[in-house]
């Protein structure tokens, strides 16, 4: 796999999370922040390595809870295991459906969030939960779906454009090279 | 795929989760202020987009428009420059009195006017980002507040920024005041269904209160970090248990934390005097 690619992936994490502290549109229009590291995630698993996959789940862990109250690389453990579980299994899904990806992101920003409470709770901490943090959940998990969607197309033409020059391009050579005399 | 990848991969997740955990809590938060650096650059775009948004309106608005604002300006800075004279003498006195009551001197400082540069991105926690740091002398702890009312607190600090944990935030427990009663309480988060961020929950009321909806809360002085008297908010409800010997109220903040731009984060003497 291209390390442009995995860069791609990873410089795409960094501003998603960046977007994700600076504009808070749909926490003031919705109720809840939409996180788009399991949605990357989800694109890592289906068309990225294992390496990239984990830099991914460590680097974008570790970039959120620089920027947040969560204990320093809560997030890395839930990432890595709702992508990791993806990529094991990426032979079973249709990636081309949209609606796959859909059901996919979904059900990754659905479980990150529960794995990552539950790694608060065991460390000690106190973070804020009532009924509403239902509808939080339900949001972050539609959106994360939808954002998935998004996701895709954005990064399958970066990763076309940046591996382009490896295919062969026997259109290029100059047909006047091997023409006769 | 090799299985050996896998358990590569596996272990080293596992590794990293348990020795970041495991940090101290100090050298947990320089981790994160090293690693907050990678998004200097866009906090750096973002920043001059605004400066050049800001210049933009500048240049646009009329001359006239420009002086009338000027002029109000002056007029409330010389109301402003009386009322400080007098307070001057308050607090001297005010100064004086605590000497001889031998009483313990209230939170002192400067204000100093930060932006507000981003929101936390976990759906559990009400904190910002501003972009003062320890090198301009925001500590822990620190209070932070508007001309509407009380912010926060400072909670994590970096270099150049600093995490401050909003009132309602679980780490953000803020001894307050019924200014009208004199009754004093504490301020948590909510446990109820709350649509609205700005409502919070004000526990520890003695049962017999006589507080009403619509009573002001301030902070109560009581705490080290909150000076006295900075408004948070009001009641909107009370509730009373049958034989419980406390009440609680449903307070609503006076600062409206989703649309914050500026705070004023108070600075400690000695590092003002530096």
């Amino acid at each position: 796999m291209s390390g442009f690619h995995t860069g791609s992936v990873l410089l795409a994490a960094l501003i998603a999370i960046f977007l994700e502290s600076t504009f808070t549109f749909p926490r003031d229009l919705l109720g809840a922040q939409i996180n788009p590291l399991p949605p990357l995630m989800v694109y890592a698993a289906l068309r990225s390595d294992l390496a990239t996959l984990t830099l991914l789940a460590v680097l974008g862990s570790l970039w959120q809870s620089a920027l947040s109250a969560d204990p320093l690389g809560v997030g890395l453990l839930p990432l890595f295991l709702s992508g990791l579980f993806i990529e094991m299994n990426r032979q079973q899904f249709a990636q081309r459906e949209r609606f796959v990806r859909f059901t996919l992101g979904a059900a990754a920003s659905a479980s990150v969030p529960l794995m990552t409470l539950f790694l608060l709770f065991t460390l000690g901490r106190d973070p804020m939960l009532n009924w509403f943090t239902l509808w939080q959940w339900v949001v972050v998990s539609v959106g994360g779906g939808l954002l998935t969607m998004f996701f895709f197309p954005i990064l399958d033409v970066l990763k076309e454009s940046l591996t382009a020059s490896l295919r062969p391009h026997g259109y290029l050579i100059d047909p006047g090279l091997d023409a006769p005399d | 795929m090799h299985r050996s990848s896998y358990q590569i991969a596996c272990a080293t997740v596992a590794v990293l989760t348990l020795v970041l955990l495991n940090l101290p809590p100090r050298t947990a938060e320089r981790v994160k202020g090293w690693v907050g650096h990678s998004f200097l650059p866009f906090f750096g775009i973002k920043k001059g987009i605004q400066y050049i948004g800001g210049k933009t309106i500048d240049s646009t608005l009329p001359r006239a428009e420009l002086i009338r604002e000027l002029n109000a300006l002056h007029q409330t800075n010389q109301i402003l420059k009386m009322d400080l004279a007098r307070l001057d003498g308050i607090s001297s006195e005010n100064a004086r009195l605590r000497t001889q009551l031998q009483m313990r001197p209230g939170p002192q400082g400067y204000m100093r006017l930060a932006r507000v540069v981003g929101r936390d991105p976990a759906n559990w926690w009400r904190t910002l980002q501003i972009d003062l740091g320890e090198r301009d002398g925001v500590r822990i702890n620190q209070a932070v507040w508007t001309p509407e009312g009380l912010v926060g607190r400072v909670q994590q600090v970096n270099p150049h920024r600093a995490l401050v944990a909003l009132v309602g935030d679980p780490a953000c427990r803020v001894s307050v005041k019924i200014r009208e009663t004199e009754e004093c309480g504490i301020l948590t988060a909510a446990p109820f269904t709350a649509f609205d961020p700005r409502l919070v929950q004000l526990i520890h009321l003695p049962a017999d209160t006589t507080a009403t909806p619509g009573n002001l809360i301030v902070t109560s002085g009581l705490s080290e970090f909150f000076p006295a008297d900075i408004p948070v908010g009001k009641i909107v409800s009370l509730s009373r248990s049958r034989g419980s010997v406390q009440a609680t109220a449903r307070v609503h903040l006076a600062v409206d934390s989703a649309r914050l731009q500026e705070v004023w984060v108070m600075i400690q003497p000695e590092v003002a005097q530096r």
